[in-house]
């Protein structure tokens, strides 16, 4: 049952695409809480906010990985795998 | 009184034999433990209970040992099967995990409005094919 994800080696040091969702501000909408996409920066939004642009980011280009862009947290998520990762320090 | 001591007697045996068929029957060691934890929980208080009604003498030890048992109970079934699970224990049936997390080192924690530590690093070079080098009076 050991938990694995086979897409940490698509992680890349990105630059955020944008301060905010990006897909959201080109329409002009809202959202509840930002993820950025480890391959290649997009800032989308997450699955709480109306237009879900992070989910549609990994559907439409297949970056498995997301990061959370929000203040004070610290975790990623594999579209792919459906799996949540921490920082090993959180161990313990 | 004896009515109601020998139905709470029958509720505890019933019970006890429900977990102990549950544990012989169950494929992995959480819903194993689900099972034997009736046997301590609901088979044991059926028993102190059908104590009580039947000897009337024991009837304040008896209340007391199910109220133990009712909250002692659940919380050991818990820590065991936390500790089943931290350890890997297989979850047979399992086809997506909510709650399980990987551990990995965290190559960098990006925040809304904080600056990236290479924002000023040019960015990587395309990968372009290297030119095969010339051979000797091609030039």
């Amino acid at each position: 049952m050991a938990l694995q994800c086979s897409h940490l080696d698509t992680i890349q040091r990105v630059r955020p695409s944008a301060q905010g969702c990006e897909d959201c501000l080109r329409i002009g909408s809202g959202w509840t809480h930002l993820r950025i996409c480890l391959a290649c920066g997009h800032v989308g939004c997450c699955d709480d906010s109306p237009h879900r642009h992070a989910q549609a980011h990994f559907d439409e280009v297949s970056h498995p990985l997301v990061q959370t862009f929000e203040y004070g947290e610290s975790w990623l998520w594999c579209y792919a795998d459906e799996l949540m990762l921490q920082p090993r320090q959180g161990t313990s | 009184m004896v009515v109601l001591g020998v139905a709470f007697l029958l509720i505890g045996v019933f019970f006890a034999f429900m977990g102990v068929l549950g544990n012989l029957r169950l494929p992995d060691v959480f819903t194993r433990l689900h099972a034997t934890s009736k046997v301590s929980s609901i088979g044991i208080l059926g028993l102190v209970l059908a104590s009580a009604f039947l000897v009337p003498a024991s009837a304040p030890k008896a209340i007391a040992l199910g109220l133990l048992v009712l909250f002692s109970a659940p919380v050991a079934s818990q820590a065991i099967a936390r500790s089943g699970y931290r350890d890997g224990c297989a979850i047979i049936g399992l086809e997506q995990n909510d709650i399980g997390v990987l551990y990995i080192d965290f190559p960098y924690d990006y925040t809304l409005g904080d600056p990236v530590p290479w924002e000023d690093e040019p960015p990587p070079a395309p990968d372009l094919p290297v030119p095969a080098p010339l051979a000797p009076g091609e030039d």
